[in-house]
């Protein structure tokens, strides 16, 4: 099916890239700088591995979540619940977001041998954000805390000398993590295992790296500390406290994909965490899983984290949020057929 | 083969290509200075001066553009000076003003300027018609039919030009100046004729007060041209067909009559190429047609040619490129009252085509027009030998500007718009195509890209964002781009203006230019700093080497992300102007890593990188290198996605 397709007609041109970085560093046809991915000459390949693992093209959800995440019936707003819990790090990280489940799990997942390594972003100040192999409990706190730009750290996956046997942990947004369930289906399909565990961020839109060069203009020589969403919308820290920016200017630069995107809570991942948005410090933490489920359960065990009952009227309100972020994405969807 | 034109043999005969030829004219003519800016099919002329002027007591230099050759002859012959100038067709184009003024001002010293054509652009982006320049300048012009001709006539228009006070023109082509042939040789003078001081009350001016002179200098050559011995006629008293010819077409116009008479097959025909003089003694076509040829073509000899025309029952123009003849023959011929004879020649509807050069096959078809008889065998394009690949013109192998198109080409996708390349001339024009993956979209003079890029550069006042790269290579960089980079950095372009610079005056074979540290004569000089240059005008400039293509995208990236105006010099000596000089580094194929079509690369080495060196081995289905033209590069070593294009120890050459 997918030699229908032209990653550069029906993807790159289209302005439908996620900029996962999953056909990225393998391929000597496609270029990356910045938030750009291009493919300056034309490929010969009919059908490629990149059609195969690019998340923008059709990918069977009903297939993906059979075959990861078992016969559980998913939700059809936030995918399938294995269980869903309000959760924090035991331990301050430094820096985190919102509660460190995240780098609370990872660390633990790298103690327990789940994963010799995980894929993380790093970046200063929040802006212009590189991929890397976190190895240690260091490279996990160099990681935590929210960027708002892709990254395209899946690339780091295609590395010709990766060792294909180590397992790994992989965080990433929800397409990120439907490219990964793509590229594992393709290894499936050419002889590779490889053991993977994952955890998708909620996402509702990633900005452009352009955003960096609009605050520059807005911010005439002020250096970005931190960037932060809030309740009151995006805030910038330029090392002088929180500044709200403008949510005009936050919306011209947001990445055309985001607009078409119909999944918030990464719904294929083995654990999906995001912001627990009535009370700071604290996130929500959906279990897909079995493999999910034994991490979690054994980082909570170890005590690594705070666990608490997830309110029902909080999950209803994440079901309406990821709902409506589907609805917007169908009719832009719709809207332009694409 | 400078040897034979240095012989002071008189009388005897040589096999000479027409550019030694007109060497051997120079020598015979006793110049003391020549001054030339390197173009095919003119490049072989000064590179052949030079090696011989210190042994011959004269001087002679690869000047940075036709402009500064020509008026550098006009200073010398300020002191009497004997002066050959030498360049092809385009650089006529760009020396038009000083070419007009000297024509004003006529000259002290013999002023000669050959200028040589190129029909059909075979080494050119166009085959512009030189003639048209004589006439504007109102100088006087000749043009060679024959190698001898080539040689005769060089000391033939130093005595013109110093009896008319005149610089006069030859015009060559192709065929003449590459074409060999055999020459008698001339006396070569004992010593060169002394100097002469510049007095106090001695002009060289170019302006109008000498106007009415220069006329008068014009109809004392016409006179001169109507005896002119570079003017012949041969035939019958009254042809039926006068063929008026000059150039080439004298030649290919005898050759195609004996073609036409014998009714020759195809390779018979083709054999007979350049040696049939014996054409016209075949009575049939004697009896019919006539063959007046003009070396002198402008002022045209009036009388003369009006004399042949009215005995004449038609006649056909024989001539190279534009119709220059033909309207000067009309122009005679029309203000003869109550005479008319019907004038067939080039056009739309002409008996020979308006483009391109003639060839026997053109000419034997027209004339078999002109006469209405059977052109008996309609000679089809040579059939290409077996086993020979056709190929289309690339960068060669190794060459940096094949990197950097490559670069530019990537950097300018990633900036995600339109970019917009402009190119000049030299061996970075083939990035036209597909060796540039067709980056070039302006092409125009020399130095015009970065004269339209600062244009461009200007419009983001409009709306206009499209990223523009304007490209040049060293030798380009010196001959026309310093006034436009001055003119773009005063006015603050936003621009990208690359230079290539290749240590090479490349394309026209490596004649040394002012960054180079050698003349034309082999001495060195102390080189002209491109960097330093451009630092000078106040440009930001940034240095890079073409073979880091990833560094190279990443630069460019950078750079066109910048407002304003950026200078980028990508050095990287020209690799066949410097094989034998360099340490080569042997590349090999790792046939265990290259998966061949199963690595799903598309067979990138081969077909996008498209290095004559990377080549596909057909019988094991793999990449290859063609060791043989590798020069060792080793960009490619960087491209291959699976890592099995291999760098091995250097090797001494």
């Amino acid at each position: 099916m997918v030699a229908e397709f032209n990653l550069k007609r029906d993807v790159l041109q289209k302005g439908l890239c996620t900029l996962c970085g999953a056909c990225m560093d393998g391929c000597p046809y496609l270029k990356n700088i910045a938030d750009h991915l291009v493919m300056p000459f034309q490929c010969s390949a009919g059908e490629g591995r990149c059609l195969a693992v690019c998340p923008c093209l059709p990918t069977d959800w009903e297939d993906v979540r059979k075959r990861f995440l078992g016969d559980s019936a998913a939700d059809p707003d936030i995918g399938v619940i294995a269980g869903v819990y309000k959760v924090r790090a035991k331990h301050p990280i430094s820096r985190c977001q919102n509660g460190g489940t995240v780098s609370a799990l990872l660390a633990y997942g790298m103690d327990a041998g789940l994963g010799e390594s995980a894929l993380l972003t790093r970046s200063s100040g929040g802006l212009e954000p590189e991929p890397f192999w976190a190895k240690s409990p260091e490279d996990i706190q160099e990681a935590a805390g929210s960027k708002y730009f892709a990254a395209g750290s899946l690339r780091l996956l295609n590395d010709r000398h990766r060792q294909w046997d180590k397992p790994v942990m992989v965080v990433g947004r929800p397409c990120q993590i439907r490219a990964l369930r793509k590229i594992q289906i393709h290894e499936q399909s050419t002889g590779h295992t490889s053991p993977v565990l994952s955890i998708g961020l909620f996402c509702t839109w990633q900005l452009s790296w352009s955003f960096g060069d609009f605050l520059a203009q807005e911010f005439p020589g002020k250096k970005v500390q931190r960037i932060a969403i809030s309740l009151q919308g995006l805030e910038v820290d330029f090392g002088e406290g929180p500044q709200p920016v403008s949510m005009d200017g936050v919306r011209a630069h947001m990445r055309s994909a985001c607009h078409y995107c119909l999944d918030m809570t990464a719904e294929l991942a083995d654990i999906a965490v995001g912001a627990f948005e009535q009370e700071a410090g604290w996130n929500t933490l959906i279990v897909r899983s079995k493999a999910g489920m034994d991490w979690f359960e054994g980082a909570k065990n170890r005590g690594d984290l705070l666990v608490a009952a997830y309110p029902e009227a909080e999950l209803q309100r994440l079901k309406a949020a990821a709902h409506n972020k589907a609805r917007r994405g169908l009719e832009k969807i719709r809207s332009e057929a694409v | 083969m400078e040897w034979m034109t240095t012989l002071d043999s008189p009388g005897k005969v040589f096999l000479l290509q027409g550019n030694e030829a007109i060497v051997r004219g120079a020598l015979e003519a006793g110049i003391h200075f020549a001054a030339a800016y390197p173009g095919s099919p003119s490049s072989e002329i000064l590179t052949m001066l030079g090696r011989i002027a210190d042994k011959r007591g004269f001087y002679a230099e690869w000047s940075t553009n036709e402009t500064c050759a020509l008026e550098a002859c006009m200073g010398a012959s300020f002191a009497h000076a004997r002066s050959l100038c030498i360049m092809k067709q385009n650089g006529l184009m760009t020396v038009g003003d000083a070419l007009h003024t000297c024509g004003l001002s006529g000259v002290k010293g013999g002023l000669v300027l050959v200028v040589a054509d190129d029909p059909s652009a075979h080494s050119s982006t166009n085959e512009f018609d030189s003639r048209n320049m004589a006439v504007s300048a109102n100088i006087p012009m000749l043009e060679p039919s024959t190698i001898q001709d080539a040689k005769d006539m060089i000391p033939y228009a130093f005595e013109l030009s110093e009896q008319l006070q005149q610089i006069v023109m030859i015009r060559t082509v192709t065929r003449i100046n590459h074409g060999r042939s055999n020459v008698v040789l001339g006396e070569l003078p004992k010593s060169l004729r002394p100097l002469k001081a510049i007095g106090e009350w001695d002009r060289f001016v170019g302006i109008n007060w000498f106007h009415e002179s220069q006329w008068e200098k014009m109809d004392q050559a016409g006179e001169i041209f109507e005896k002119s011995p570079f003017n012949t006629y041969e035939g019958p008293e009254k042809p039926a067909l006068l063929i008026i010819t000059s150039g080439t077409g004298r030649l290919y116009s005898r050759e195609a009559l004996d073609t036409l008479e014998e009714g020759m097959s195809v390779e018979v025909f083709r054999n007979h190429w350049f040696h049939s003089r014996e054409a016209l003694d075949t009575p049939e076509v004697r009896n019919k047609i006539g063959i007046l040829s003009i070396g002198t073509s402008w002022p045209l000899p009036e009388r003369l040619v009006l004399g042949h025309a009215k005995k004449a029952g038609k006649i056909l123009v024989v001539e190279e490129v534009d119709p220059f003849l033909e309207r000067g023959v009309a122009a005679i011929l029309g203000k003869e009252k109550d005479f008319s004879v019907e004038i067939l020649g080039k056009g739309k509807n002409g008996v020979l085509p308006r483009v391109f050069e003639l060839d026997p096959d053109r000419v034997r078809n027209a004339i078999a027009k002109a006469l209405g008889v059977d052109a008996k065998d309609e000679v089809p394009a040579p059939a290409p030998a077996a086993g020979v690949t056709a190929r289309e013109l690339t960068f060669c192998a190794g060459c940096p500007h094949r990197a950097t198109f490559f670069i530019v080409k990537q950097a300018l996708e990633l900036t995600e718009t339109q970019g917009v390349v402009m190119g000049d001339i030299g061996c970075y024009t083939l990035g036209a195509q597909r060796a540039g993956h067709y980056l070039i979209s302006f092409l125009g003079c020399m130095g015009a890209g970065i004269n339209a890029a600062e244009g461009l550069g200007q419009l983001n006042r409009f709306g206009f964002d499209q990223p523009v790269v304007a490209f040049s290579g060293d030798s380009t960089f010196f001959h026309s781009c310093l006034p436009g980079l001055v003119n773009a950095r005063y006015h603050n372009a936003n621009m990208l203006f690359v230079i290539l610079d290749n240590s090479a005056t490349a394309m026209t074979g490596f004649q040394p230019h002012p960054g180079i540290g050698r003349t034309a004569m082999g001495h060195p000089a102390e080189p002209v700093s491109i960097q330093k240059v451009v630092e000078a005008i106040g440009c930001p400039v940034t240095t890079a080497d073409p073979y880091d293509v990833e560094g190279g995208i990443r630069l460019v990236y950078d750079l066109l992300k910048q407002p304003g105006l950026k200078v980028l010099i990508f050095q990287q000596p020209c690799v066949t102007a410097h094989i034998r000089t360099i340490e080569k580094t042997k590349i090999w194929v790792d046939p265990e890593l290259c998966r061949g079509d199963a690595c799903g690369c598309g067979r990138f080495c081969s077909r996008i990188w498209g290095c004559p060196a990377n080549i596909w081995d057909d019988a094991n289905k793999r990449a290859a290198i063609d060791e043989v033209v590798c020069a060792g590069c080793g960009v490619c070593v960087s491209l291959c996605p699976a890592g099995a294009i291999k760098m091995v120890e250097k090797e001494a050459v």
